[in-house]
């Protein structure tokens, strides 16, 4: 069943440009969805679009097949845990927690019971009296998220929820954000974030928003899957660069041939060839393309004793750096960027020219348009 | 060498002058203090500087005998009321100036704090005749209008100010809690503006206390003036009795100082505040 | 977990809602906006409109009069000499109570452990009320029976006693004397909030490059002041174009109008001559000129922000 609908959403503030344009999205209940991108691509906007707290320009949100796009924040069944938690600093845990029950009239024992009962979940209970001001990050984050538990909402929304607190609290809220979505398997929730990890870690889909220098896109959807779907199948240049880290190898390259197999593509810099099994669509031999490679799959062979192998690259080793369990290896690339490889740590590598092979299935091509080249079946 | 020599010297300045300030200040208050403890005659038998020969208190009785204390209430009531009515009505156009949309919100804000420069006394003359047409004049209400509407643009100044600084994510955690305009203003913005408006009340409950010309030019009788006008009918009236006059000034003085005793820094941040954006 | 049709919860159509909201501004702006009308802007043009009346103030009304009023004013010696007074005051409030209230604020940042009470007294004649600090001085200056002349005589200085604000020559420099002994803690509370701001790391390396306790004030402390420098001078100007209390309490402008400013000149025609059409042209014209000032004030503020 569907929970949340946007239809053809876009949002204009007086004068400017559009920050989200013709959005168009089906949450279904119990969904984890994360709104993910760069900052100023308008995530935030269209999560507090779906709260009610930013108007709709143009374009429907429904809620459960109702439409929205009038009905005020408080009457959406939606509850929200914003990036600074937003507590009420005059009034104590409790207080915070109860408000908006109030503002319903609730009864006062069913008040009672949803407070104790969010407090114990959250294990928060000690602090139902104290102040915002005499928590911790990590504890107002939890009383923010029991301010949202109370409602019983059909839609939880986080806004960068994470993004105040220390990284080793990061990691920990994380799996409690991930436990507390077990708990209530029947309400959605959306969550905005930037940090990538968070989103692969969290997300049964994730909705990745564009923004940046093509401010004709900027505010639209460049791709929405699982986190795996858009890692390993990335629709477009934007969302290949967007995931993973260090970033995927971008090496230009020349179509050379095109066969029912694939395309065979020439680097650019050195005139090596590699196959990519994609099909070739309109693209003719002699046009431009890019090729991405993340640097995981470059796997170091011994160089070949005549002439160099097939599917091979050749680079000099620029530097190095060991975190032990890894090491990135810099390589020397076209236009002074380097080429990463991330190899298994104690290669022992430092200097020279090294061989990788490049697996044709981990390569992936786009055109000059920045799409993806179409992969082939079974490729 | 010279760093050493500044150094000594600024270690004599400092005392020096911080001393010689402390007697310019205190000595008006001195002699303030001393005149009201003599009798009529005493002034004119001894030096002025001479210390009072006895604790006579006769001229504090012989003032609260007389009207101080009817002007000291007229004080306390139009105060109070206009200082409520300042804080609320300020509060609640501070609220929608800093975050309500409107068409007209930053020219009508300009205008607003425009006011602060008008010279209150082109009103006088208007304002007394208004207060006249009203049949208010000579009454303690007479007051409250002018007061309250002149306290204004600077309240209103400094509550936006303070206000925009509320961060807007509480006003949408109370949307979404389901707040109207109403309930957010009640229950968010005035309990978290505290501090902006306690600056509000101190400067101007302090203003209004020593206001003095439109309580002169609204008012008449004893009945219905307030505390500064004491000091001024009682010099019309008795000119030559100086230390019963001191002793008037002392009083008048007094509230204020007490009040000052118990929270010297709020009073002082309030008026410098109040006065900087004034 | 309960799933309430969310139609239920809606209460009011949309519609209805939006139009609601739109007057929410004005029900929050109404009381003031309306107060402020009453008592601020109908009083600022009535003000206008009755100079051009004669009027006595008893009757209905006056008679209309045209601009007679304002070429009188024109010509007359004692509102321009007000207005000179004014200017006066002004200028000897920035000269003299700009530079002793930094002194002062100085000895204070440097006081350390005794400042916070030092800073307390100081403060006290600001909560003085005018008319009471106007009578206290006026026996202060009282030429028989007041202290200041029975200092000089004590001291040997009978020679400078003088009838201070009976005498023309001296009557404004007395008040601007007082003016100044109350106002002064105002600036110097400015200028110690200025010092406090100053940053703690400048002087250190100031120390570090090798210069002295006094090259610091004079070259680093004295320049991070200067914008509390504007903003005392503006306020000073302003508030003393607008003066009234003292030197109504201590002289009522006299004598012979030799401390008369322009607020005290309007009250005197108004209320002690009854001429409440010229009266209100002399505020209309105080307005005007304050208006005038405080603008050019304001814009030269800001060009030296931008300059400096």
């Amino acid at each position: 069943m569907t929970s949340i609908s946007l239809a053809n959403v876009c949002k204009k503030f007086d004068g400017a440009a559009p920050v989200i344009r013709n959005v168009d999205l089906e949450i279904a209940a119990g969904e984890f969805c994360v709104f993910l991108g760069p900052s100023g691509c308008g995530k935030s906007t269209l999560l507090r679009m779906i709260a009610g707290i930013e108007a709709i320009t143009s374009g429907e949100v429904r809620i459960n097949g109702e439409r929205m796009n009038e009905v005020p924040p408080a009457r959406r069944r939606v509850a929200m845990v914003f990036q600074n938690y937003a507590l009420y600093p005059h009034m104590t845990v409790r207080q915070n927690m109860e408000f908006g029950l109030r503002q319903a009239r609730t009864p006062p024992a069913e008040i009672e019971n949803r407070v104790a009962e969010a407090a114990r979940v959250l294990q928060i209970q000690p602090l139902l009296d104290r102040m915002p001001r005499e928590l911790s990050g990590g504890q107002r984050q939890r009383v923010a998220i029991g301010r949202a538990i109370v409602r019983k909402p059909n839609v939880f929304l986080f806004d960068e929820p994470l993004s105040n607190l220390d990284a080793a609290l990061r990691v920990h809220m994380r799996s409690e954000i991930a436990r507390l979505h077990r708990d209530y398997p029947h309400a959605s929730v959306v969550y905005v974030t930037h940090d990538q990890t968070e989103a692969m870690a969290l997300a049964d889909r994730i909705v990745l928003l564009r923004a940046g220098s093509d401010r004709e896109q900027q505010g639209s959807i460049a791709q929405v899957g699982t986190p795996l779907e858009l890692y390993h199948r990335p629709g477009s240049l934007f969302v290949a660069a967007f995931l993973g880290s260090p970033r995927m190898n971008f090496l230009p390259v020349v179509i050379a041939a095109i066969d029912p197999d694939g395309v065979v593509v020439r680097l650019r810099d050195s005139g090596e060839t590699l196959r990519v099994p994609v099909a070739a669509g309109t693209a003719r031999p002699g046009d431009a393309a890019t090729l991405g490679v993340r640097p995981e799959h470059l796997q170091p062979i011994a160089p070949a004793l005549s002439g160099p192998a097939p599917q091979t690259i050749t680079r000099a080793v620029r530097a190095v750096e060991r975190f032990g369990e890894y090491d990135y290896v810099y390589l020397t690339g076209a236009d002074g960027e380097d080429v990463i490889a991330k190899l298994g740590g104690g290669t022992g590598v430092s200097t020279g020219p090294l061989t990788f092979s490049v697996p044709p299935g981990s390569c992936h091509l786009f055109g000059t348009d920045g799409m993806t080249f179409e992969r082939r079946a079974g490729g | 060498m010279a760093e050493r020599r500044a150094f000594a010297v600024s270690r004599i300045a400092v005392p020096v002058l911080g001393l010689f300030w402390l007697a310019v200040t205190s000595l008006p208050f001195l002699f303030v203090l001393f005149t009201s403890l003599k009798t009529a005659q005493e002034t004119f038998s001894s030096p002025v500087w001479a210390l009072p020969e006895s604790l006579n208190l006769g001229n504090y009785v012989s003032v609260l005998r007389g009207f101080f204390l009817i002007y000291l209430r007229n004080s306390v009531f139009v105060i109070a009321v206009s200082v409520t009515l300042i804080v609320l009505i300020s509060a609640m156009a501070a609220y929608a100036l800093a975050r309500l949309r409107f068409r007209f919100n930053k020219p009508l804000f300009g205008l607003i704090v425009a006011g602060m420069i008008v010279p209150l006394h082109i009103t006088l003359v208007p304002i007394y005749l208004m207060t006249r047409d009203l049949g208010l004049y000579d009454t303690p209400f007479a007051l409250i209008g002018p007061y309250v509407a002149t306290s204004l643009p600077v309240s209103i100044f400094i509550l936006t100010e303070f206000m925009r600084q509320i961060p807007r994510e509480l006003e949408e955690a109370a949307k979404l809690d389901g707040c109207g305009p109403f309930t957010i203003f009640l229950r968010i913005f005035l309990p978290l503006s505290g501090p902006g408006l306690s600056t509000v009340a101190i400067y101007n409950g302090i203003a209004l206390w020593n206001e003095f010309i439109f309580a002169y030019v609204l008012t008449s009788t004893p009945q219905h003036r307030t505390l500064p006008l004491a000091v001024w009918d009682f010099q019309g009236e008795y000119a030559s009795d100086i230390p019963a006059m001191m002793a008037l000034v002392t009083l008048t003085s007094l509230p204020l100082i007490v009040a000052y005793g118990f929270g010297q820094e709020r009073i002082i941040k309030g008026m410098m505040a109040g006065s900087l954006k004034g | 977990m309960t799933v309430v049709p969310i139609r239920t919860l809606v209460r009011r159509p949309g519609g209805i809602r939006l139009s609601l909201e739109r007057w929410v501004p004005a029900l929050f702006l109404a009381p003031a906006v309306i107060l402020l009308v009453v008592y601020l802007l109908y009083p600022l043009l009535s003000s206008f409109r009755l100079s051009l009346l004669n009027w006595n103030g008893l009757g209905e009304t006056g008679r209309y009069v045209g601009l007679d009023n304002w070429v009188q004013l024109r010509h007359d010696p004692v509102f321009w000499q007000a207005v000179r007074n004014n200017f006066v005051l002004a200028f000897f409030s920035v000269l003299i109570q700009l530079p002793i209230a930094l002194v002062l604020a100085v000895v204070l940042d440097e006081a350390g452990r005794g400042s916070r009470l030092l800073k307390i007294l100081y403060f006290l004649p600001l909560l003085m009320s005018s008319v009471a600090l106007g009578v206290v001085f006026k026996n202060v200056y009282d030429p028989n029976f007041g202290p200041l002349n029975s200092f000089l005589q004590a001291v040997g200085l009978a020679d400078l006693a003088q009838d201070w604000l009976g005498d023309p020559h001296y009557a404004l420099g007395a008040v601007i004397a007082v003016i100044c002994w109350q106002n002064i803690p105002f600036y110097m509370l400015l200028f110690l909030a200025g010092l406090a701001s100053f940053p703690r790391e400048l002087s250190e390396a100031a120390h570090l490059d090798g210069a002295t306790e006094t090259t610091i004030f004079w070259r680093i402390k004295l320049p991070h002041l200067q914008g509390t420098f504007r903003t005392g001078v503006l306020l000073a100007v302003i508030g003393s174009l607008r003066y009234f209390d003292l030197i109504y309490v201590m002289t009522g402008g006299g004598p012979e109008n030799a401390s008369d400013l322009m607020a005290t000149y309007m009250y005197r025609t108004v209320f002690n001559a009854f001429q409440l059409g010229y009266g209100s042209t002399v505020a209309s014209a105080m307005f005007i000129i304050v208006t005038a000032a405080a603008a050019l004030a304001l814009r030269l503020s800001r060009r030296f922000q931008t300059e400096v």
